[in-house]
């Protein structure tokens, strides 16, 4: 796939865009100010733009981020109906499930902004053992691969040696933590 | 203040310097929590707005409101002149007063922490202190949100922390910002620089009502970006070092003009004194512009005017405030006869 603009094939393309005319789905790619001129002739155009204001930064790859448009109607929370085009609209999630039913384009999001999708920090003092459990997984991961970068491997072994632990109280019978 | 806010909230870090000070105004504190099981308020029928609002209310009542120390307000029954006053003393922001629907706030009368309830989130904890202290105005907001934790689930996710109606909030919930007032390094132009390297370093900057609003009086205010993947502890030393960077900065600013520029520098001083002394009317703006060259000459010992303390005239000369104390409207032309009059007399000129 080419970085130029689809329509003048001289600028960098910034802005993605998923026409549909009839049962035809397009792609396109285009700068900003074709993108601007097309705005100003479709107005069809315009309900497809790719990502309002609030997600600025994004630095996706062009094809994911197109495919994310296709995707984004039918990714759904199913407890309170918000799709991922709902959120990229609104800027808001609608409870605390669409976290997970949003699934990865949402993680993308996620970790586009805050850099991370590790929470570090205080817990709530009634959080469920499990998940306790799979906090301390994520310290420990983040740990180990520090200490493997470090070259520290004694301290790796035995960080290995808890993950295994926690994994097997946590997903018992999944043997094997790659 | 001469009267007080609505809603008889805790505002001493309008009338005491803290550390850091003439450049740091206030540190403030905030976290984002939702109830677990209900949906945000940002998409919650009127139904389920009543129920968050109902759990929360019951909470601050029983566990944080000992005696009658804490003021618990729903957003409906406040006024439009009550909901301006209190944006304007930075009690609530404008997003709150624009859609009062199932809101409401609570608010110690001996603190200056309060909880909103309903805005983005179901749960909002807040306080500020006066100057830099970022460590302690963290630690109010802690100890609130532990005693609420006690009572309240809250959405919770082993990865992505706190869940709150936007992600841009989750993780730690933690919004940690500074009120900086910077002159200096506005006049040179700095700000330029300072800003666009704050922005790479992930922080905030903003003007004096947060989000969306202007930048007057050369007030900002700064903010971490980031909330998840940092602890609150790491969120605060990192905002505690970039605010004294700032703060340094401006110092800088301020040496370089009293030894490069001292006599443009008096100029602009005493201009802004002239006006302040004559003008028939002042927006307020304008006034807030004026106010904040004053308290540059006063700084620098080039005035020799009434010592003054920033945030108190700044929200005293705001619309809703000129309004408590004139009783003129709001919108009307006379208001700003009125500041005119009523700064000179705050200033004792
Ligand atoms: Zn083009
Ligand atoms: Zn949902």
């Amino acid at each position: 796939m080419s970085i130029f603009c689809d329509e003048c094939k001289k600028n960098i393309a910034t802005v993605f865009l998923t026409k549909v005319s009839g049962e035809e789905v397009s792609k396109v790619q285009l700068c900003e100010a074709c993108s601007k001129k097309m705005e100003e002739t479709s107005e069809a155009v315009n309900l497809f733009a790719f990502l309002p204001q609030i997600l600025t930064g994004f630095s996706g790859q062009p094809e994911d981020a197109a495919d994310d448009i296709l995707t984004g109607a039918l990714v759904k929370c199913d407890s309170c109906g918000t799709s991922f085009n709902d959120f990229q609209k609104m800027g808001f999630l609608g409870c605390p499930d669409c976290y997970r039913a949003l699934g990865e384009p949402l993680e993308r999001v996620i970790m586009d902004f805050q850099g991370s999708t590790g929470h570090k920090g205080k817990m709530p003092s009634r959080v469920s053992e499990d998940a306790k459990l799979r906090r301390r997984l994520i310290d420990l991961e983040q740990n180990l691969e520090r200490q493997i970068i470090e070259e520290d491997y004694e301290a790796a072994a035995s960080v290995r040696d808890k993950i295994r632990e926690i994994r097997e109280k946590l997903y018992p019978g999944v043997d094997e933590y790659e | 203040m001469s009267k007080g806010n609505p809603v008889g909230a805790c505002t001493d870090w309008l009338s005491n310097k803290g550390p850091g000070y003439p450049v740091v105004i206030s540190s403030r504190a905030r976290t984002a929590r939702n109830i677990d099981g209900l949906k945000f308020p940002t998409v919650a029928a009127p139904d389920e707005l009543e129920k968050a609002r109902g759990i929360a209310l019951e909470v601050v009542s029983r566990c944080v409101a000992e005696d009658r120390d804490w003021n618990i307000s729903f957003a409906e029954e406040l006024s439009p002149e009550d909901l301006g006053y209190m944006v304007e003393e930075h009690l609530v922001s404008g997003a709150f007063a624009g859609d009062i629907e199932g809101r409401a706030i609570a608010s110690d009368w001996k603190e200056p922490r309060s909880v909103l309830v309903n805005e983005e989130d179901h749960i909002r904890i807040q306080a500020v202190l006066p100057g830099a202290q970022f460590k302690n105005v963290w630690k109010v907001v802690d100890e609130l949100d532990s005693i609420m934790d006690r009572e309240i689930l809250y959405s919770f996710d082993p990865g992505m922390g706190y869940l709150t109606s936007c992600p841009s909030n989750a993780g730690t919930g933690l919004r940690i910002s500074a009120m900086l007032h910077l002159p200096a390094l506005v006049i040179t132009g700095e700000i330029a620089k300072t800003i666009s390297a704050l922005g790479s370093a992930g922080i905030y900057v903003r003007g004096l009502h947060g989000e969306g609003s202007g930048v007057a009086g050369n007030i900002f205010q700064i903010s971490n970006r980031r909330t998840l993947g940092e602890s609150e502890e790491s969120i605060v030393s990192y905002m505690e070092y970039t605010v004294q960077q700032i703060v340094d900065n401006e110092r800088t600013a301020r040496k370089m003009m009293l030894r490069d520029s001292e006599i443009e520098l008096s100029d602009r001083v005493y201009r802004a004194l002239g006006i302040v002394e004559r003008a028939r009317r002042l927006y307020y703006q304008e006034a807030l512009e004026l106010v904040s060259q004053l308290k540059l000459g006063l700084d620098l010992d080039i005035l020799a005017i009434k010592e003054f303390y920033m945030p108190q005239v700044e929200v005293s000369i705001s619309p809703h405030h000129m309004t408590e104390l004139t009783g003129v409207d709001v919108d009307s032309e006379a208001i700003d006869r009125e500041r005119a009059i009523y700064l000179r007399r705050l200033l004792d000129l």
